[in-house]
């Protein structure tokens, strides 16, 4: 036991030393404050054109707005000819539109916290795995291109328990990626916008019955609630990612070889499950099922068959899949200088 | 010691997070399956409610004008005339406004063809009607060269629904008083001249129409916003506000009496 947290250590310290989690930091810093940016432009544009469509002169003029909207919203619950399922989701909007005035928050605007989410159920799919191949993918073919692998090699340590300790210290250097994002995301979104809004109430619930979305559980949670869920599954998705960049990283001799290999099939599998939808087997790809908050949001498209445990067992097999060939052929593969 | 501190921080955070994340993961896959506790029984007892149709009540069918959008109160025009009557006759007065936010005409057609319609038109003393203006709207939107025949057609299309609507209430109910909105305009101004023509002989064609049938009143709303626009219109710019709920319902019951 102690022997192997000494050999995540020292593959932690490796990551540290060879700057990849700077380099990462760096990307992260740049993309999140173009977003931030990005977020708050069209934002104050959306903002224009709805002053403009309601003319509205001054900021309390919203809340007027925001109750005739409720006064509708309720009338429409007391009709007999909205379905029930329909009557479900006017009741969460009613919820959220009471907490708007409540709360004395302009619907048309950014908070702190909407923003965290925002971030991560974009950049689940592609950005969150890239960086995740950078951090991965060198991992056991950068200590072949370097020959350090020849040193590890002839330490009296079980090969299986070298390939575990890099295992680990990827899981948790993802874990820190992950903390990272949330972390640079909450100091920049702080400057950019006023409103931290973690209590603010978000839609969620969504399920597909019988190929359609089904509204009839949709409800709200609070938003820090929200964010904790989806920061979850970005774990999740980029432990997948980590194994599979783990597995291509030991079958390969060079950390380029591996870093391609592994973004041209994230990206290919992403074309392909985009383009042929109808073929029922891109479902099993694990391209497909890596956006998981799409399933809260209930913005997905329904493919049939296709749902949130679905999604999940998929990519865990895929993970387990990747861990048990990399294991085996770490523990049996011949080093050739 | 940068070693000591780089690997507790990073052993740290994996721990907490893993904490945090174990619990985030488990809400996240239970919250589809979880079932919605709000009551569902108010739909019930309103099904109910029209089920249970009592003689000469109030029937309010159309569009959301006619449910009243725009009115804080929630009332609507209807309201006020239902609260109108019964101050007149001193005693409650049946009422039911079975009116949907942006229907239109072959809506409302397929609405009154309802089997569990029948009954409610046939206890109904009166019945008002506000429809049209989704479908004058959805045409006028068109940037069309053609503009004219598609007018021509949106109109002819309309009248011809409104003429069966009509048959079918008159089916059941022969003699209840059936009130019917004309439209009103939302620009008055001399750049929107087209429109507004289209929308006068809309509301020819329509009050023709509704003369041709015995029992009915085609109450005008145009020339009741012309100079009010801005005082009766709410900041949705499109449906009435309070005032012009109750300007509308003041006409509708002078009519009445």
């Amino acid at each position: 036991m102690k022997r192997l947290v000494n050999i995540v250590k020292n593959e932690i310290l490796k990551i540290f030393y060879k700057k990849r989690m700077h380099v990462i930091t760096a990307i992260l810093f740049i993309v999140i404050i173009l977003f931030a940016y990005g977020e708050h432009y069209t934002l104050s544009k959306a903002q224009e054109r709805a002053a403009v469509q309601f003319e509205i002169e001054n900021e309390e003029e919203w809340k007027n707005i925001l109750e005739l909207q409720l006064a509708d919203l309720e009338r429409r619950l007391d009709s007999a000819y909205i379905p029930d399922r329909g009557k479900a989701s006017i009741r969460v909007r009613v919820e959220q539109i009471k907490f708007y005035i409540d709360y004395d928050v302009n619907p048309i605007s950014s908070s702190v916290a909407r923003f965290m989410g925002r971030l991560i159920e974009q950049s689940i799919f592609l950005f969150l795995p890239l960086l995740i191949i950078l951090l991965a993918a060198d991992m056991v073919s950068g200590e072949m291109t370097f020959g350090t692998i020849k040193l590890i090699l002839t330490r009296p340590v079980k090969r299986w328990r070298i390939i575990m300790g890099k295992l680990l210290a990827l899981s948790m250097l993802e874990m820190v990626v992950i903390s990272m994002i949330a972390l640079l995301s909450y100091l920049i979104a702080s400057m950019v916008f006023s409103y931290s809004g973690f209590n603010e109430p978000v839609v969620t619930g969504f399920r597909v019955l019988e190929n359609q979305l089904d509204t009839s559980a949709v409800r709200t949670i609070p938003q820090w609630q929200y964010l904790l869920m989806v920061y979850a599954i970005a774990y999740f998705v980029a432990f997948v990612i980590g194994s599979l960049s783990l597995m291509v990283s030991v079958m390969v001799q060079s950390t380029s070889a591996s870093i391609g290999i592994m973004m041209s099939t994230l990206i290919g599998g992403s074309f392909l499950s985009l383009f042929i939808s109808e073929w029922k087997i891109t479902r099993y790809f694990f391209t497909t099922n890596l956006n998981l908050t799409a399933y809260l949001t209930g913005d997905f498209q329904i493919v049939e068959g296709l749902s949130m445990s679905f999604s999940i067992l998929v990519l865990l097999g895929w993970s387990i899949g990747a861990i048990i060939i990399a294991f085996i052929f770490f523990t049996q593969k011949d080093i050739l200088s | 010691m940068i070693k000591k501190i780089i690997w507790y921080t990073v052993g740290i955070i994996f721990v907490l997070g893993l904490g945090f994340f174990a619990y985030g993961f488990k809400n996240a896959i239970s919250i589809g399956n979880a079932i919605n506790k709000e009551p569902n029984n108010i739909a019930t007892t309103e099904e109910e409610k029209i089920d249970a149709f009592e003689a000469d009540s109030v029937l309010v069918i159309g569009d959301s004008l006619a449910r009243g959008t725009g009115d804080l109160t929630g009332k609507g025009f209807a309201g006020y005339v239902v609260e109108g009557l019964e101050k007149e006759k001193g005693a409650d007065i049946p009422y039911y406004n079975i009116a949907i936010e942006g229907l239109k005409t072959q809506m409302l057609l397929s609405q009154v063809k309802e089997p569990k319609m029948a009954e409610g038109i046939r206890q109904a003393g009166i019945i008002l009607i506000s429809i049209g203006g989704n479908d004058l709207r959805a045409m006028t939107k068109t940037q069309s060269e053609e503009k004219l025949s598609s007018f021509n057609e949106a109109m002819r299309i309309f009248l011809d629904q409104l003429d069966q609507i009509l048959r079918v209430i008159r089916l059941e109910n022969e003699k209840a008083m059936i009130v019917f909105l004309g439209l009103y305009n939302l620009d008055y101004s001399a750049t929107n001249a087209i429109n507004s023509e289209y929308l006068l002989e809309w509301n020819h064609a329509t009050q023709k129409l509704i003369e041709s049938y015995e029992f009915t009143v085609f109450t005008p709303t145009y020339d009741l916003f012309k100079l009010n626009l801005e005082d009766y219109i709410s900041q949705d710019g499109l449906h009435p506000n309070t005032k012009g709920h109750a300007a509308i319902g003041e006409r509708i019951l002078i009519n009445l009496n």
